[in-house]
């Protein structure tokens, strides 16, 4: 055998210590399964729906074309304020071709996330509106939005490398040679081959699915009973707040991708209930937090981009009427939001 | 013995991976080591690192999985289908074995790679063929030292029948009383004296009237002895777990209560897959009579397999339930 090939001589391995051999066995199992399960870890999490992004990522994934004019990206709070009927009524636009992406809890990375995975979600679509709020930029509230799981599957290696706090970006780079986060229960391992073997997923997300909160009449009793419940919920997300760079980082890439594309940009958030800002206004460093998230987004401003940041209903012609809890909207007050959205577009000369 | 070094002597009493849960050990085990220069070898090291990836493997993988379903049974049995109860009883006999074979398994190998070796603690107690060789094989730190302090002491089996009978149940009322200041325990020790007191009658009957050869076992009769003294154990347990006796006697008549049958097919399941676990992972070391899965003897490429198996399941097979180590309250 030539000396080159020195390596796929056995000869090599009978000279090894037994202790070695057991060793490299070792290490070349947990190897390869680490890799294997890395590799499918995106495809573990559309058979198992850990987090509230994977369902669009799922229809993200399975939907080849798009051809969408107006994008809505965000949580749940834009699901809750638009009404896709009275935009497309109101724009002219096919229903169909107004896509709204959200998942409970999102945030920057998510609205980052959903936009990558469909290179061609921006190629068509002429406008672009990106939910914020100010708890998306407080470092000190993980998760990256909807949750760890989201990110510990999609998240790049470079994303991981820039992850500010040491030990989690520790956690982050081992996971990724050897996903630690791919545990899971027995139980949850013996639906997954289930899953696998039959070929069962779970439901994807539907655009036209409208959450059952959004009619709940107990959410508008409980609001009633306690208006300030939900508000101080919310709230507690600003707590220690600490502007994130690497959060406000991804808007960047965010709309930087999208300018790729020549689109203009809607950075927007939708109005809160007033007790909210009762609350902001009598503690310093929740108004600084709120303070510094808004000048952060004026800061992104162009001809490209533009920002709607309505603070109280009362900016865009509302009461607090139109909401469930601290910030998302019912049924009628959807309807009303969607038309003073849309006249604050067209006004913008961003719709005709 | 020459009398101990008092730094060796401190050694011993505040040994950390003893104090908290045992295994109870013995100065006549623990201070020569401590005196003599310790080695560190490659065999040393593969088998305190594979004591502990089992310790763990049992303690995640069995011992805290199977407790919520364990949790549930025992919190309302009186609402529970019999042959539910039935697999909570035996799941009950899983979990604390692994929790705590698990425990000391974990300390013998982080011992094991300082140089010190502790005494086994455990010998796969379920596939005792009798009670006499489950305790010689359940706790044997504990068992060994009631032996030592209390039975022999008291007299043992060297004074007569009656005075051996009542060793044996005052050994076994103060092991129960040991775990903790409550009835239940006591109860739980009673149960083994009375196991320990009807074998011991049967064996001298046997012997007497030399019916069968104690010594040996067939594969049937193996087999039969390890399910009865299995179930007769189980049962036992569920005096071990009740918090008090108005549960445990719930438990139990819920349990033969013939108006209750009923199943849940998935709990059966889980109980089989879970007995096989522990079958797996006890049956070659007791078909070998060793302490460990592989030693130096296995084929290298097995014993890389068995690590690696290990490692990954530990890696990526967990539960949120995570629980305290059960001994740790005792």
């Amino acid at each position: 055998m030539s000396s080159h090939l020195y390596i796929l001589n056995f000869n090599i391995i009978n000279k090894m210590q037994s202790h070695t051999k057991v060793i490299i066995v070792t290490f070349i199992i947990l190897i390869c399964t680490g890799l294997g399960l890395s590799i499918n870890r995106d495809s573990f999490e559309k058979l198992s729906n850990k987090s509230y992004a994977t369902p669009v990522i799922s229809y993200l994934d399975l939907k080849k074309t798009n051809d969408s004019k107006v994008i809505f990206l965000g949580s749940s709070r834009i699901f809750s304020c638009i009404k896709r009927d009275l935009f497309s009524r109101l724009s002219g636009i096919e229903q169909s071709k107004i896509t709204i992406l959200w998942s409970s809890g999102a945030g920057t990375w998510e609205e980052l996330l959903f936009c990558r995975k469909n290179s061609d979600l921006l190629n068509s679509s002429p406008l672009v509106i990106i939910e914020v709020g100010p708890w998306m930029f407080n470092k000190n509230l993980f998760p990256l939005g909807a949750g760890e799981t989201a990110f510990l599957t999609w998240s790049t290696f470079q994303e991981r490398l820039e992850f500010p706090n040491l030990k989690m970006r520790s956690f982050l780079l081992a996971d990724y040679l050897y996903p630690i986060s791919q545990r899971r229960t027995l139980d949850e391992w013996d639906s997954l081959i289930y899953a696998l073997i039959v070929g069962k997923r779970p439901k994807i997300y539907n655009p036209d699915d409208v959450p059952e909160w959004h009619y709940k009449q107990s959410a508008y009793e409980k609001i009633a009973a306690d208006p300030m419940f939900s508000v101080r919920t919310q709230i507690s997300q600003l707590n220690h707040y600490e502007f994130a760079e690497y959060k406000a980082e991804y808007l960047k890439r965010l709309i930087k991708l999208a300018e790729k594309k020549s689109k203009n940009i809607v950075i927007l958030q939708p109005p809160l209930r007033n007790e909210y800002f009762e609350i902001i206004n009598s503690y310093p460093e929740l108004f600084s937090a709120e303070m510094s998230s808004l000048s952060f987004i004026h800061s992104l401003e162009n001809k490209n981009v533009h920002s709607i940041l309505w603070e109280r209903p009362e900016d865009c012609g509302l009461n607090d009427s139109v909401f469930v809890d601290y910030g998302h909207f019912n049924n009628n007050g959807a309807y009303l939001f969607t038309q003073r959205l849309f006249d604050k577009l067209k006004s913008l000369g961003l719709i005709k | 013995m020459s009398p101990a070094n008092i730094v060796s002597f401190a050694l011993f009493v505040s040994y950390f991976l003893e104090i908290s849960a045992g295994p109870i050990g013995r100065a006549q085990k623990f201070l020569p080591q401590i005196d003599r220069k310790r080695l560190f070898t490659k065999e040393q090291m593969f088998a305190g690192f594979q004591l502990i990836l089992i310790g763990f493997f049992k303690k995640n993988i069995i011992a805290d999985a199977v407790a919520p379903y364990v949790d549930q049974l025992y919190s309302s049995p009186q609402n529970c289908m019999n042959i539910d109860l039935l697999c909570g009883m035996y799941l009950y006999t899983l979990q604390i074995y692994a929790d705590f074979s698990g425990y000391t398994d974990i300390v013998r190998g982080i011992s094991k790679l300082l140089g010190i070796e502790i005494m086994e603690n455990f010998k796969q107690p379920y596939l005792s063929r009798n009670i006499n060789e489950f305790w010689r094989r359940w706790h044997i730190s504990l068992s060994s030292w009631l032996r030592d302090y209390l039975y022999i002491p008291l007299g043992g089996s060297k004074k007569g029948t009656g005075r051996t009978y009542r060793n044996l149940i005052i050994t076994m009322l103060l092991c129960g009383l040991w775990h903790g200041a409550s009835w239940v325990f006591v109860a739980w020790g009673g149960i083994h004296a009375i196991y320990l007191s009807i074998y011991r009658y049967i064996k001298e009957i046997f012997k007497k009237k030399e019916l069968i050869d104690q010594t040996k076992y067939s594969f049937t009769k193996s087999i039969l002895s390890i399910l009865l003294t299995f179930h007769i154990i189980s049962f036992a347990w569920i005096f071990f777990r009740a918090p008090d006796f108005t549960m445990a006697f719930t438990y139990v008549y819920s349990l033969v209560n013939m108006s209750n049958i009923g199943y849940t097919t998935s709990l059966i399941l889980v109980t089989i897959f879970y007995m096989a676990l522990v079958l797996t992972i006890d049956y070659p070391s007791y078909k070998a009579d060793r302490e460990l899965l592989v030693t130096s003897e296995t084929p290298w490429f097995w014993r890389g397999v068995v690590y690696a198996l290990l490692i990954l399941s530990i890696s990526f097979i967990g539960t949120s339930y995570v629980k305290p180590f059960i001994y740790f309250k005792f």
